[in-house]
């Protein structure tokens, strides 16, 4: 009986424990099918396709790190993942394959005891919010508060759980603020979104700007490394570089608002042309970009400094703008300055996202590679590059006064005609500049500046008319982008009158945009103000000007786009128009250029989409005392994409060190110039072009371009993959295809990677085949 | 293997030197945030190139120290030594070539006894190693030796001259260089203290100690300024007295002094209301006289918010081995440098958180062409790199003043092609080519700038030379207009006479008479009020010609004597002028003599007026054309001819009106002098009303513009 009752009852046992361990298997699975079925594990590991740019390095080591007690994992993806704690409203963002956590408010910020005061309260927040007093705005004193958000009371403070994070929501109570903010992971990436539209303010307070986690790329004095800005090429402020005491940077991405004008002169500066900042500490790093929003965030930097002990670096949204002006200015003791602030409905919404990067890519090549990535995927980059060609800027026509009769009026005169500009074109391919790519400025209207806006793209009587442009364009048309300024005018006319389409201040006046007097920094009242047209104008006014093109200016081989690229403005009068939707407006106008190849100068993200060409790109920072050098971000990011030209080689204080520039970034040469000798722009409004007759500097140029061209003739389509300082002074750049390029700035000859390079020199190293 | 080796120890031992070597700045392509200007002849700023670009900012840190607190003094030694005061923390660091610490000063020590000079506004380096020490907050001067051992303290001297209530606060101090026998000798040696509070100039110590005076005090400002102020403060509120200048001569700011010893000083001008700020750096020689030509230095465009002259602060100024001069402005943070006769070369810096500008600069010092710059609210160093700019110049003007004037030329056109606003490179260019004797590819140089006096130099070789090669026919063409003119004048006075059978002379026609006028001023005028000839067609006319000649002087005078600049022309000026000042002077008589009974109506006061301006006009006609052929040197003679046309006029006008009026010799006087109290009067009415007028339109631009922000 045993054997087969024991068989048969085995059967059956076996059986039911197949059951029951199936069913205990189910059971399992139920439970754990959220987490299992999560939307982010079942997407992409970085953002998108990231990891073919070689930014995943290593095997993800999940489960290194341990958050601290009280933190919950909210989300996750295959190589980030989110905790939170819910009480405080503090998480952490971990980057699994580098094995980092990125702490919304900084490990020993508690027991710091450098930090002192609001700074401390200012860092252990998840956001700051600058707000004014509506009742005193007008008065002597702009009565800004500065108000955080770990400062608010704990039933101020809710934290709830979302799909793919957490909503922090703060309510300010003594300036009965109240303002969301979500933090989730997307796609891998930290983003943080602030809804405008959820914001409410009650009474008389009103929002000026949030700046959104001051904490989270915070680093303390400790730490080795450093932050990154995009101003003008690039800049760099390293951790703890003593520097923090001379000053900090705030400035917004794009640039300064043009409609907002001082009353002083201010220094010259470079916009912060991409909204990117970084910070890298150790091996690890953290890009950040503003995805949404980004032409009304400012990027802040911060350095270590006497009672702060955290280099900072975050974007700040500026929901209102402030201005000031001066009421009864002629009156000397009465005068009054009075300030106002930008009152708009908020509705726009605000997201920055962060991305970690680690080991190699730990760096402003790495942050660039990252940038340059998100900017393929979102179609806004795409392979346009050129052969190397040497790039020149012309000056065509311009305004003096002249008498008839005593009777003073604004006359028109050549400064370089359509036929000049053939000869000089002429002279410089004789020099060997076989490739060279022209703007003309001021070639039509009424030259250098607008009196009534352009609407045609007629060559000028002055300049030799159609007959004398028709003989320039047949031989270099194709090199041709026709400058073109849809932006400013000095009156009305061809159907866009001043009253209506014309932008205002906050203080219901017309924005007038006046030069300076260079020593008192005063406007100068003595020469002529302009206008900007409403940004809503622009595609219209594009779209007419692209028909006359294609009717009389057919045979050149582009438009160029004044101003554009360099800066954004906005319309402050009852319906305004803010500087998102100006950069809305930009880029319909681009597309109503249709596909007449653009050129745009500077290179301001929004214009990436549609310029086939950027003249000076920057080559500098703008030289914050808070930074320590420039890097070539831009450069980085945009080189095997853009043909891009460097920096105006007849206004630079040292033009062999701007060519090194151009063979260590691949930036062409770039210069303007005229035909006319200068002194015929004294007295005029355009005096500040001296040191631009051609007869200077085409042998220059010819040679120069030669150079870059030998060099960059085999570059031109490559990515840029490393840029290393070796030593002060000394760079090397490493291209895709290997080919390595060494440059010297130093007044003595160096030995790197077994190279000699001499002073003021460079060197080329192909790859090893 | 050894090879590689070496190799590596090699690459390492070279990376290091680098690194040590270099400043820890960069070399790259650097940005200059503030924009270059120069003044022109008109005083206005035109763009030009930068003269220094910022090439380091250095902190404390950087330097090798911990960080500075308020660097208030640079001294850089001849031996390139950099020393600076770090005065918050009362040390002195020197640095070296690269700037990296040689060694520190931090112990001060007097009979064993140490000494703190933490506040010390100011110190110098003689030139055997000593230091001396302003010790502003100590109140003394202290003479140490190179390592801090202090040899003698210097107090407030006891003396009549100095008020013993008075505090020593010594700011500045320098040493005068020890030099051989001769010229200057007396002040060998000699410590200048400058004293905030004691404006009687830099308190003077003798090499032994004792008090030697005051040295290189500014000047009391001149009487008439000091008379007007005085009545101008009778109609001031307290506030606007609060504005105007004080009346006692303003203190020396900073000084230095150069390897012959002569003393640069700079004063902060504290004169606010006056365009002519003049003295505010000075070159002093031995007897303390300013030897420098009187110019304005620093700022001096007109600055619309606080109504005066863009104020100039400068506080510190430094002379380098070739004798440019460079100051340091507080109150823009600006660095200006000239050349030793006082011409500007460049303006660089600003006040702001870029690399290359200030928040409130102390001290300047050149070295190797480089300028150092200490900041007390940045506390630290910047450092200035010359541009191509400044070096091209240099290189031009040193050329020039040495006399190689055709190897500055190629210079000076490398200058040009930099900065082609700047006139001093078409004055060296111009200068270049006149010394070598093209004086009429100069002719264009000098116009360009604006620099008259070389431009008649010139001129006049040019003219020499032509009239040297056209003789000939210079005499033939004389001889023919003189002939041509007699022929003329001969067949007018025919038709005339013809035309005018009855009257005594032949210019007795309408169109002749106001010539009639000038030759015979009382009988002629009188028979035109008797036989009631006057025309207003004619004196319209005349009127018209002195509108034209006006325009013509402004637009066709020689360049020689032409100060003032043609695209400043403004017609309505013009207008007024000629038409104005005819009716004005008109209205002005006839109410004058309608008081003391005169017997001319007002078309013969407007006609008899504007007949008498012929002479004016003709004389201005001759000055006109003398203008373009006559040289500086001979500019009385078109002085001359304008004046003689100028008082002619008056006496034909003086004598008409007295005829027309039938007035005796007094009474004339009388009325001429009613005439010309009327005449004031009216334009003082006339300047007050627009003044008003634009006070009111001022008014309601504002209340406009109120209303629009409040819609």
């Amino acid at each position: 009986m045993s054997g087969a009752k024991k068989s048969f009852y085995r059967q059956r046992k076996f059986w039911l424990g197949c059951a029951a361990f199936l069913a205990a298997l189910c059971v399992l699975l139920l439970v754990l099918n959220p987490l299992l079925n999560h939307k982010h594990i079942a997407s992409v590991s970085l953002p998108g396709e990231m990891k073919n740019a070689g930014l995943v390095s290593g095997r993800a080591s999940p489960g290194n790190l341990i958050p601290p007690a009280g933190f919950e994992k909210l989300a996750e993806a295959p190589a980030t993942a989110l905790y939170a704690d819910l009480q405080t409203g503090q998480f952490i963002y971990e980057d699994k394959i580098g094995g980092k956590f990125w702490h919304s408010k900084p490990v020993g910020l508690d027991s710091d005891e450098v930090t002192i005061g609001l700074w401390k309260e200012q860092m252990g927040s998840m956001l700051l919010l600058e707000y004014v007093d509506m009742k005193s705005v007008t008065t002597s004193i702009m009565p800004l508060t500065l108000a955080s958000s770990a400062c608010v009371e704990a039933d101020g403070a809710t934290f709830r759980k979302i799909d793919g994070g957490f909503r922090a929501e703060y309510h300010f109570e003594e300036a009965d603020i109240f303002i969301p903010m979500e933090i989730t992971l997307k796609n891998g990436a930290l983003s943080a979104v602030i809804q405008s539209g959820e914001i409410k303010e009650g009474g008389d307070y009103h929002i000026t700007a949030i700046h959104v986690l001051p904490g989270l790329t915070a680093t303390d004095s400790t730490e080795t490394g450093y932050m990154l800005v995009p101003d003008g090429s690039g800049a760099i402020s390293e951790l703890n570089n003593g520097k923090g005491n001379f000053g900090f940077y705030d400035r917004p991405v794009y640039g300064l608002d043009e409609s907002i004008s001082p009353e002083k002169k201010l220094l010259n500066q470079r916009p912060a042309i991409f909204p990117v900042f970084g910070v890298k500490t150790g091996d690890h790093a953290l890009t950040a970009i503003i995805t949404q929003g980004e032409a009304e965030a400012n990027i802040y930097v911060g350095n270590v400094k006497d009672g702060m002990n955290y280099n900072q670096v975050y974007a700040k949204i500026v929901t209102a703008q402030t201005d000031s002006t001066t009421l009864f200015e002629a009156d000397y003791f009465n005068k009054r300055k009075i300030y106002n602030v930008e009152r708009r409905t908020l509705r726009d919404r605000y997201e920055v996202q962060y991305f970690p990067l680690s080991g190699e890519n730990a760096s402003y090549t790495g942050m660039a590679k990252l940038y340059q990535e998100y900017l393929k995927m979102n179609g806004q980059l795409t392979k346009k590059a050129r052969e190397p060609a040497l790039h020149i800027g012309f000056y065509g026509a311009a305004e003096r006064q002249a008498w008839f009769l005593g009777i003073p009026y604004d006359k028109l005169f050549a400064l370089t005609t359509y036929a000049q500009a053939k000869e000089i074109l002429d002279e410089l391919t004789g020099l060997g500049a076989n490739r060279i790519a022209v703007r003309y400025e001021g070639w039509t209207n009424y030259g250098l500046q607008n009196e009534k806006i352009t609407v045609a793209a007629k060559p000028i009587g002055v300049l030799g008319g159609v007959s004398g442009f028709r003989w320039l364009s047949a031989d270099y048309g194709k090199s041709l982008s026709l400058g073109v300024d849809f932006i400013t005018m000095k009156k009305g006319g061809r159907s866009y009158s001043v009253m209506t389409d014309t932008v205002k201040t906050m203080f219901n006046t017309r924005v007038k945009k006046y030069d300076y007097i260079l020593s008192a920094q005063v406007t100068n009242l003595n020469r002529d103000f302009w206008y900007l047209i409403k940004p809503s104008r622009l595609p219209a006014l594009a779209k007419t000007f692209a028909d006359s093109f294609h009717k009389e200016a057919g045979d050149a081989g582009g438009v160029y786009l004044i101003g554009i690229g360099r800066f954004v403005y906005s319309d402050f009068d009852k319906t305004g128009i803010t500087r998102s939707q100006t950069v809305e407006y930009y880029r319909k106008a681009m597309s109503a250029l249709g596909d007449i190849p653009l050129s745009v100068d500077t290179g301001n993200a929004y214009t990436l989409g549609y310029a086939d060409r950027i003249y000076e790109l920057p080559c500098t920072d703008s030289g914050f005392t808070v930074f320590d050098r420039s890097v070539p971000f831009a450069q980085i990011v945009l080189h095997g994409y853009i043909p891009y030209s460097s920096d105006d080689f007849n206004r630079a204080t040292d033009r062999r060190k701007l060519f090194l520039y151009c063979m260590e970034t691949g930036a062409s040469p770039f210069y303007a110039g005229m035909y006319a000798r200068p002194e015929i722009l004294i007295e005029t409004d355009f005096s500040h072009l001296y040191s631009t007759y051609y007869k200077d500097w085409t042998k220059d140029a010819a040679q120069n371009y030669q150079a870059f061209a030998a060099v960059y003739e085999n570059l031109f389509d490559k990515e840029i993959t490393a840029h290393d300082r070796l030593a002060p002074s000394v760079y090397r750049t490493t291209f895709s295809n290997g080919t390595k390029i060494y440059v010297n700035y130093s007044g003595t000859r160096v030995l790197v990677d077994g190279m000699a390079i001499k002073a003021m020199d460079y060197e080329v190293k192909e790859a090893a085949n | 293997m050894n090879k590689r080796w070496i190799w590596t120890a090699g690459l390492v031992l070279i990376t290091a030197l680098i690194l040590a070597t270099a400043v820890s700045a960069d070399e790259g392509v650097r940005y200059v945030p503030y924009s270059g200007y120069l003044y022109n002849s008109y005083e206005e700023s035109v763009p030009a190139p930068v003269g220094y670009e910022p090439a380091a900012v250095l902190s404390g840190t950087d330097l090798g120290v911990d960080s500075l607190s308020s660097p208030e003094d640079l001294f850089m030694s001849p031996s390139g030594e950099l020393y600076l005061l770090d005065s918050g923390n009362g040390r002195i660091l020197v640095l070296d070539r690269s700037l990296k610490l040689r060694r520190k000063i931090d112990r001060f020590i007097l009979n064993g006894e140490e000494l703190s000079i933490t506040g010390a506004k100011g110190f110098f380096v003689c030139e055997d190693g000593s230091i001396l020490i302003a010790d502003t907050s100590n109140y003394r001067v202290l003479v140490c030796d190179a390592s801090g051992n202090v040899r003698r303290v210097l107090e407030r001297p006891e003396t009549d001259l100095i008020d013993e209530m008075q505090p020593f606060e010594a700011v500045k101090v320098m040493q005068d260089p020890v030099r051989k026998a001769g010229v200057g000798e007396q002040n060998a040696g000699n410590i200048y203290v400058l004293v905030k509070g004691i404006n009687k100039g830099a308190v003077t110590f003798r090499p032994d100690g004792s008090f030697g005076g005051f040295y290189a005090s500014n000047d009391l400002e001149r009487t008439a300024e000091v008379i007007i102020d005085y009545i101008w403060s009778m109609f001031q509120t307290e506030k606007q007295k609060e504005v105007s200048k004080k009346r006692t001569p303003p203190e020396i700011t900073n000084f230095d002094i150069d390897a012959d010893g002569f003393v640069y000083t700079v004063t902060e001008t504290a004169k606010s209301s006056n365009r002519t700020a003049g003295e505010n750096v000075r070159k002093i020689n031995f007897k303390g006289s300013n030897i420098l030509k009187w110019k304005r230095y620093g700022d001096y465009e007109w600055d619309r918010d606080f109504k005066k002259p863009v104020i100039t602060r400068f506080v510190d100024i430094d002379v380098d081995e070739n004798g440019y001069m460079v100051m340091l402005d507080a109150a823009r943070g600006r660095v200006f440098e000239y050349t030793s006769e006082g011409m500007m070369v460049s303006v660089s810096g600003g006040m702001g958180q870029q690399n290359g500008t200030f928040l409130n600069p102390t001290a300047v010092e050149t070295g190797d062409g480089k300028i150092y710059v200490t900041d007390n609210l940045l506390n630290a160093l910047v450092v200035y790199e010359p541009t191509e700019y400044t070096k091209a110049f240099k290189t031009a003007y040193n050329l020039f003043q040495n006399g190689q004037y055709a190897e500055s030329l190629e210079s000076w056109k490398d200058v040009l092609r930099l900065s082609s606003n700047g006139e001093i490179a078409y004055y060296g260019i111009g200068a270049a080519l006149a010394e070598s004797g093209k004086y009429k590819e100069a002719l264009p140089y000098y116009r360009a700038s604006y620099s008259n006096s070389g431009y008649s130099d010139a001129f006049m070789e040019v003219r020499a030379d032509f009239i040297k090669r056209n003789f000939v026919l210079l005499i033939l063409a004389a001889v023919l207009l003189i002939a041509g003119t007699v022929v003329l004048m001969k067949q007018a006075a025919k038709r005339l006479r013809r035309a005018n059978v009855y009257s005594r002379s032949a210019l007795e026609t309408k169109y002749t008479y106001p010539i009639f006028t000038a030759l015979h001023p009382y009988d002629g005028f009188d028979q035109l009020k008797t036989n009631k000839r006057f025309s207003v067609q004619v004196s319209l006319m005349i009127l018209l010609l002195y509108f034209l000649a006006v325009c013509a002087k402004w637009f066709f005078t020689g360049f020689t004597f032409m100060d003032w600049r043609i695209s400043d022309f403004n017609i309505l000026i013009v207008i007024l002028q000629v038409f104005g000042s005819v009716l004005i002077l008109s209205v002005s008589n006839w109410a004058a003599c309608t008081l003391i009974e005169g017997k001319g109506r007002f078309k013969e006061i407007f006609c008899t007026i504007s007949y008498g301006m012929l002479p004016h006009v003709v004389g201005t006609l001759v000055a006109l054309l003398l203008s373009n052929v006559l040289v500086e040197k001979e500019g009385a003679f078109l002085a001359f001819c304008t004046l003689l046309g100028l008082v002619w006029t008056v006496v034909v006008i003086v004598t008409g009106l007295g005829s027309i009026h039938q007035f005796g010799f007094m009474k004339n006087l009388m009325s001429v002098l009613l005439t010309l109290a009327g005449f004031a009067v009216i334009l003082f009415l006339g300047t007050m009303f627009f003044g008003l007028l634009n006070q009111v339109r001022e008014f309601f631009i504002s209340v406009y513009s109120e209303l629009q922000m409040m819609m």
